[in-house]
């Protein structure tokens, strides 16, 4: 029996000093915890084995029955991966101030905080390697304990005339380097650097197929472990001509095992 | 149980719309002219989310491109002898079954595939100020396979090493459908592998040819490189060259 993977996903009108109660999507043997909010949780289940939050590359067991887990901002919004015994029944998340404890980021509470609403608030003040969106639009998440493929293609709109389109739909994000001092190339980063391999086909070089809506970019994830991956639609290579124009791109993902 | 999450994400995680699908690929081995069923489950980890699912033919190129067809494009398509229900419907936190039926016809050899695609609608975002519509897809695979008469075999039609890159090309020459595992070995002088790396694991459907590239310097100590491309019931195939 191969291990089963669920998605617990915070979502939570919560406030702080009130307990809030998730409950996994069903009993799994590995799950991976999203914050989505933006207040930082102390994280208990009881009689649980889990990996340090942020360490998705680390499978091995080991018991931390309580963590903090930290808001969306922080370094880990794939916040944690455990091994464990089968989970069942209700999880604990307890909001805590964001004091700014994630050994890289340090948090501003938002004024949404403050007075204990939840938003998304992704905004982290005091460090340069924190500052903006950690994701933008668009951007896909893929979970998965089998290996898979991706394929994005450009389906909809074409740009105007005149104008080419470079997309780069998919950059992998190691989602532990997000608020890193300084960008780690992905390439560096240890046990991530075979996770992803891309194929492009640059289109945009052959001036007959340049406005061709077959553009399409292929990832994939080779483990078969349970992982998370973070793709990024990256439209950023537009020429300028494109930009401030009203033109719709139509961007399509199609998932598959391989 | 194999499961595959998607999550695209639309501003926010909170704004996400996502789903997984478990499982994400179904394999049958079938007598002619017998059928058999199972289920795939779809959820939605929150929020509404519509989907509509689509029975499809599919091919892959020989870079792994993904080719969606009109069901009962290929000529053995599984499309005509697999029972999937089309209706869109709509989840909201919670899991839906979608119960399958999948045959072969008499007389069939060899195996046969088809797909359910499972889309969401587009949804509207924007990035850098363009507006972008993203819409997420996923493709269970369905393979059936006749049951005594499916014969796997693969060729290297061609494989060059130069520069530290090795260039091959791989062709299904029977009639089952295949997952391969090609690896490429550096081996030293008395035969044993010093480093490897897994250069393809894919599925490679009858007739169908695959090309496999791979950035593999011989590290020290190399004397040669190994190419090994194993699929199931098919014979191994095995290409040597020295330094």
């Amino acid at each position: 029996m191969r291990r089963l993977v669920g998605v617990l996903l915070f979502s939570l009108a919560a406030s702080f000093g009130q307990q809030s109660t998730l409950r996994a999507a069903y009993p799994a043997y590995v799950f991976i915890a999203l914050n989505t909010g933006s207040v930082n949780f102390d994280f208990t289940r009881e009689k649980s084995t889990l990996t340090r939050p942020g360490h998705l590359s680390r499978l091995a067991p080991a018991a931390y029955p309580t963590y903090a887990m930290p808001a969306a901002s922080a370094e880990g919004w794939a916040a944690c991966l455990g091994l464990g015994t089968a989970p069942s029944g209700s999880y604990q998340a307890t909001p805590r101030p964001p004091t700014g404890a994630f050994p890289r980021c340090k948090f501003a509470p938002s004024e949404a905080q403050k007075n204990g609403a939840f938003t998304v608030d992704y905004r982290k003040t005091g460090d340069p390697g924190c500052d903006g969106p950690l994701y933008s639009d668009g951007d896909l998440l893929i979970l998965s304990n089998t290996r898979w493929r991706v394929q994005a293609r450009i389906v909809g709109t074409r740009p105007p005339d005149g104008v080419t389109l470079h997309v780069l739909p998919l950059t992998y994000k190691d989602p532990t380097t997000l608020c890193a001092k300084k960008p780690v190339p992905d390439r560096r980063v240890r046990g991530y650097d075979k996770a992803l391999r891309q194929r492009r086909r640059k289109l945009s070089d052959d001036p007959s197929r340049r406005r061709s809506l077959a553009y399409y970019s292929q990832y994939q994830g080779v483990f078969a472990l349970p992982l998370l991956y973070y793709l990024e639609l990256d439209l950023g290579r537009l020429d300028p001509g494109l930009a401030g124009q009203t033109t719709t791109v139509e961007v399509e993902y199609v998932v598959r095992a391989r | 149980m194999k499961q595959v999450w998607l999550l695209v994400l639309l501003g926010s995680l909170a704004a996400a719309a996502g789903f997984g699908v478990s499982p994400p690929v179904v394999e049958a081995t079938l007598s002619p002219g017998t059928w058999a069923g199972g289920e795939i489950t779809v959820q939605s980890p929150e929020g509404q989310l519509r989907l509509e699912p689509r029975l499809v033919d599919w091919r892959l190129g020989p870079g792994g491109e993904l080719e969606i067809l009109p069901p009962g494009s290929l000529p053995d398509s599984l499309a005509p002898f697999l029972e999937v229900p089309t209706e869109p419907f709509s989840l909201n936190g919670e899991r839906r079954v979608l119960r399958y039926r999948l045959g072969l016809p008499e007389g069939a050899r060899g195996c046969y595939h088809a797909g359910l695609l499972l889309r969401a609608p587009a949804t509207p975002s924007t990035e850098k100020g363009l507006s972008v519509r993203t819409r997420l897809g996923f493709l269970v695979l369905f393979f059936a396979t006749a049951k005594g008469n499916a014969h796997p075999d693969l060729r290297l039609t061609e494989s060059r090493y130069q520069g530290g890159r090795l260039t091959a090309w791989i062709e299904n020459t029977g009639n089952a459908c295949l997952h391969p595992r090609a690896v490429v070995e550096a081996l030293d002088k008395g035969g044993h592998v010093i480093a490897h790396e897994i250069a393809l694991e894919d599925y490679l459907l009858p007739g169908g040819v695959r090309r496999l590239e791979a950035d593999f310097p011989l590290p020290e100590g190399a004397v040669a490189l190994r190419l090994r491309v194993e699929a199931a019931g098919a014979r191994p195939l095995l290409w040597e060259v020295e330094r």
